[in-house]
């Protein structure tokens, strides 16, 4: 009887070749899949550096400018990592803090650490470019695609918080918050309209010991009070000088000339209402303390970091309290 | 009548700091204010500015203007190198180094703590310098000192810095001090440092002698009698107090030590008891009109005091270095 070839070996080649048709043919089918996913995944967004195609529904966003993180939660989005504020974190909210402790982090203000971000595996990397320039844009869109914005001045968070609203695919959430903001905005102003047509001056910290820095409408801090409350600035207050930048240093010699105009006085201070060592020193100085405003009680610290609309209602909720009603009853 | 003339240079160098400022106020309300305030009345803008604010900037500013001064004069006839600066010690580096400490671990928040952070901080500082130039053979040489000195200096500069950087707290705190201002000195800051100026400026007056018999070689000196050993302690002992206290006081303030004593000796030569007495003088000179210039030259704030000598001393620098002939020693 002859001796038959064992199976196994006269079935192995045909059974590789076999095997690897399929498998070729799998992954001949398998682009043109994913093409079309990907194409139906992203969308095209304009951004300070030109279109980037963003996803549609981002599910890893690291956060790379010092308010995106902020500007994120307030569309509902939880970057997976943002920069490092644990120096500043009693600057914060409760809310804000909370976000910190729980975040990993890239670097620290104007110091990305690159390496930091591609460990985080964003799919979406947003900022704005007061700390992104165009050769750190490039860098970071090697790792995911990244939208970074600007505004018409430094800290213009509402036009670049529409558009990482957008960028997020959240733009419904921003336009919601703007509205609860402007129609609570317009409560304030109709109920406590004699108040804020009285003189202010918003005032912030100086270069020198004792002395301080005026707020102007149209900067970050002064156009919450000026433009969108409507406060009157004082007339007291010298005109803002060309190519300012929203605020003016002002010697401690000149108190009286700038500020003796001004019925209230806000100042700049963290949430629990603690002024800076440098502003709580310039209140206490004589000059200081014979103004009007002084003299009747009328100066009032307010946490002013607004950099969304969800922020932007705490601090209309927080003037309202801390200047708006003590000053109805004075 | 050289010195006079700088004595009456020097009183109308501190009346026009009193009626010259971010606000200008005329010679008559400035006389009203300071006749108000030693009848122990007055009240209002006027006198809180000329009597709160002006005069004891002026004060502080006359008395650190002649301790810089004088301390820099000092150490440029101790080093024998006439572009040697009260820093030189390592001073401003350890006072601020000391300040950083205090405002960063003790909450230290005020120019009334500063003060006495930034004294211990010259101190220490100028006492390490001698101890590690007295080590070896050859002693405390001026050479070694200055080496030393420039070594602890950028080392502890650079603590300093990565401190301010990496703590908040003490960035805003070390904003106002460090880049050396007269705002806000009032007559707490200048009690607190005078004692230990005038013991500084009493040392000094006591070694121009020596000092003179040094300048001719240190052979020559021992000739004389003078102690070399003991005039290179009293001098750093005095450029401790001088420099130590001002800078305490002021927060470092760069080229006054540097260029005065530089000055004084084109008019006066180079005999120390001269040198130093009109140094005394005129340095206050400079570092007011500095600080009124500081005062009006970017309306409405001010520009400190430091960044003002800085704008002058540095060219004033580099015209001396590039001439051919430095004054001598």
């Amino acid at each position: 009887m002859p001796r038959v070839a064992p199976l196994r070996p006269r079935l192995a080649v045909p059974l590789t070749v076999a095997l690897l048709l399929v498998g070729l043919t799998a992954c001949s089918a398998e682009p043109a899949d994913t093409a079309a996913a990907d194409a139906a995944d992203t969308r095209t967004v304009e951004t300070a550096y030109g279109e980037v195609e963003v996803p549609t529904e981002p599910l890893r966003v690291v956060a790379v400018s010092y308010d995106t993180p902020w500007q994120l939660a307030a569309v509902g989005v939880t970057p997976v990592a943002m920069q490092d504020y644990s120096a500043y974190a009693e600057s914060f909210t409760a809310d804000q803090q909370e976000l910190i402790a729980d975040t990993d982090t890239v670097g620290a203000f104007f110091d990305l650490n690159i390496e930091a971000v591609m460990a985080a595996e964003p799919d979406l990397i947003v900022g704005d470019v007061l700390e992104i320039d165009e050769a750190t844009f490039d860098e970071l869109s090697k790792i995911a695609p990244t939208a970074i914005f600007e505004g018409e001045y430094r800290g213009d968070w509402r036009v670049i918080g529409a558009s990482i609203a957008d960028a997020v695919g959240n733009a419904d959430a921003f336009d919601s918050a703007e509205a609860a903001y402007d129609e609570e905005l317009a409560r304030v102003q109709e109920e406590y309209a004699d108040v804020i047509e009285r003189p202010w001056a918003a005032i912030g910290d100086g270069d020198v010991e004792g002395g301080f820095s005026v707020l102007y409408p149209g900067g970050s801090v002064g156009a919450l009070f000026f433009d969108d409350l409507g406060a009157t600035l004082a007339p007291s207050i010298p005109e803002e000088e060309d190519g300012d930048k929203g605020w003016m240093y002002i010697s401690p010699e000149l108190t009286t000339t700038v500020l003796s105009g001004a019925e209230i006085i806000v100042t700049g201070a963290n949430p629990a209402g603690e002024l800076s060592a440098s502003l709580a020193g310039t209140l206490t100085t004589p000059l200081f303390t014979e103004l009007p405003a002084s003299a009747s009680g009328q100066v009032y610290g307010v946490w002013s970091s607004v950099t969304d609309y969800g922020t932007a209602l705490e601090w209309l909720e927080s003037v309202e309290q801390t200047v708006l009603i003590p000053a109805s009853a004075s | 009548m050289g010195l006079i003339v700088a004595v009456v240079v020097l009183l109308a160098t501190i009346v026009g700091s009193l009626a010259v400022g971010a606000r200008y106020i005329p010679p008559a309300d400035v006389l009203r204010a300071l006749v108000d305030a030693v009848e122990g009345r007055g009240s209002g803008e006027i006198h809180e500015i000329v009597v709160g604010l002006r005069l004891p900037r002026a004060f502080v500013g006359a008395v650190v203007g002649a301790s810089l001064g004088v301390a820099g004069a000092l150490i440029q006839a101790l080093t024998r190198n006439p572009l040697a600066d009260p820093g030189i010690l390592g001073v401003n580096a350890g006072a601020g180094f000391l300040v950083t400490v205090g405002i960063g671990w003790f909450g230290v928040g005020d120019i009334q703590g500063y003060v006495w952070f930034s004294f211990a901080g010259a101190a220490a500082a100028t006492l390490l310098v001698f101890v590690i130039g007295n080590t070896g053979p050859s002693g405390a040489t001026p050479v070694r000192l200055t080496l030393v000195g420039v070594a602890l200096g950028a080392l502890l500069s650079g603590i300093s810095s990565m401190i301010s950087l990496l703590n908040p707290t003490v960035f805003e705190g070390m904003r106002f001090w460090g880049a050396g201002t007269l705002t806000s000195r009032d007559e707490h800051v200048l009690w607190a440092v005078l004692p230990f100026i005038l013991i500084g400026l009493v040392l000094a007056a006591t070694v121009a002698a020596p000092l003179n018999a040094i300048a001719l070689g240190e052979d020559l000196a021992r000739s004389l009698g003078a102690g070399v050993l003991r005039t290179r302690i009293t001098v750093i002992v005095a450029v401790t107090l001088l420099a130590g206290a001002a800078t305490a006081a002021a927060g470092p303030i760069g080229f006054v030590g540097l260029m005065v004593p530089h000055v004084v000796r084109w008019f006066v030569g180079p005999d120390q008891k001269w040198i130093l007495v009109y140094t005394a003088v005129c340095a206050p000179i400079l570092l007011l009109g500095a600080d009124v210039v500081g005062r009006v030259v970017v309306p409405p704030q001010e520009m400190q005091v430091g960044i003002v000598t800085a704008f002058i001393g540095a060219p004033v620098l580099v015209y001396l270095a590039r001439r051919r002939k430095i004054t001598g020693l």
